[in-house]
């Protein structure tokens, strides 16, 4: 008798008896149990082992305990804080939601800065010295030529409201002492209302 | 005649349900998988108490941890590894306070038991011999006999090839025929 060959054929016979793809042992494995009958003794007992170790061993719990398996396990996962699992796909559909909706406002157009706002922030930009040519910015956007999406409507506003717009520019604007050539200009009744400033008050 | 579902697809559509928002997926797998992962509790601990607890807690740590499933192993073989990894845990921490194994298993902490004296002895010899083995020997064993599942699984769960696996189990029976004096 081979022992190394005992020893492989009670090794392999230990798993493959376990096998249940393979009820059948290999024809190798089967000739040498013909042949060795301490392996074949070997192969009886393992046989009777497997017998004995049985799935069914574990008792059963009553039906009752299953149904309140679950909920026993909601309860945990209730107190235990975890609401849900832990995820952040709904995190990502959100900012995917605010993004298309703010794609769609400045598609649609109503995000627009309103002409009125666009020539305010020009003319401050001219008051506060730090562009002059925004004067001429504040003014195309005003001038219903100059803004070719203002619509006829709108450029009747736009037209009236410029009168307003030129009176607060000359209230935003310092006031020149002299006009160009040395032209003194008439008073605008903004200028009329206000009081007689003495030379030296607020002048120190 | 409609064809038996595959059991690991459909497991790994209830996680993609579950990680698609929906808790009635995971409520299912708990329906499908808690006698098994029950029934391993059992054959790990030895008690029904300890068994209930670990089961909770396994199912606890699987909600947990689901929706990092990405489905590379099977729902099964994962929350067998979750099971043995929680036992693992469970033995160490009583290991410091005391010795609690199948060693220490008295028929009277089976209680759907009552009344199935008959025939007992034996198979609380086999179980405390089962208990005694080494751990890796002790799962494969419980893993391939109690939880029915192949080596290749067995090998997933482990860590290791399926050759280890045949090996461990292969010195599990041969321990456990010593030890029953079979």
């Amino acid at each position: 008798m081979n022992v190394r060959t005992c020893a492989e054929a009670q090794r392999e016979l230990a798993w493959l008896l376990a096998e249940e793809d393979s009820p059948c042992l290999p024809a190798e494995i089967q000739e040498h149990l013909l042949k060795c009958p301490g392996c074949a003794r070997e192969a009886q007992s393992l046989r009777a082992l497997l017998g004995s170790l049985s799935p069914a061993a574990v008792p059963d719990p009553p039906e009752a305990y299953w149904q309140a398996f679950l909920p026993r396990l909601r309860n945990k996962l209730v107190a235990q804080g975890t609401a849900g699992p832990v995820r952040t796909s709904w995190i990502w559909g959100m900012a995917g939601m605010a993004a298309t909706f703010l794609i769609a406002c400045l598609l649609v157009g109503n995000w627009r800065i309103p002409p009125e706002t666009r020539a305010r922030l020009y003319l401050e930009q001219v008051a506060q010295g730090r562009d002059p040519d925004s004067l001429q910015q504040a003014l195309d956007t005003l001038l219903p030529d100059s803004d070719p999406g203002v619509s006829p409507g709108e450029r009747n506003d736009l037209t009236l409201k410029a009168s307003d717009m030129a009176r607060a520019l000359e209230e935003v604007l310092p006031e020149p002492e002299s006009g160009f050539n040395g032209a003194t200009r008439e008073p605008t009744p903004a200028q009329e209302r206000r009081p007689a400033q003495s030379p030296d008050s607020g002048w120190v | 005649m409609t064809p038996t579902p595959d059991p690991n697809q459909r497991d790994l559509e209830l996680v993609r349900l579950f990680q698609a928002g929906d808790e009635g997926a995971f409520d299912r797998l708990v329906g499908i998988h808690r006698r098994d992962i029950y029934r391993l509790a059992y054959r790990l601990l030895g008690n029904h108490a300890d068994a209930d607890d670990m089961a909770q807690e396994a199912f606890l740590r699987i909600y947990r941890s689901l929706g990092r499933f990405r489905g590379e192993a099977s729902f099964r073989t994962w929350s067998t590894r979750i099971v043995l990894n929680l036992v693992t845990d469970r033995r160490r921490e009583q290991a410091s306070h005391r010795a609690h194994s199948l060693e220490e298993l008295r028929p009277a902490e089976h209680p759907f038991e009552a009344g199935k004296q008959e025939g007992f002895i034996y198979e609380e010899v086999l179980r405390r011999a089962v208990g005694r083995l080494p751990k890796r020997q002790r799962e494969t064993l419980i893993l391939r006999i109690f939880q029915e599942m192949k080596f290749h699984e067995i090998a997933v769960v482990m860590g290791c090839t399926v050759g280890t696996a045949k090996a461990n189990f292969f010195h599990a029976l041969r321990g456990l025929k010593q030890k029953v004096g079979n």
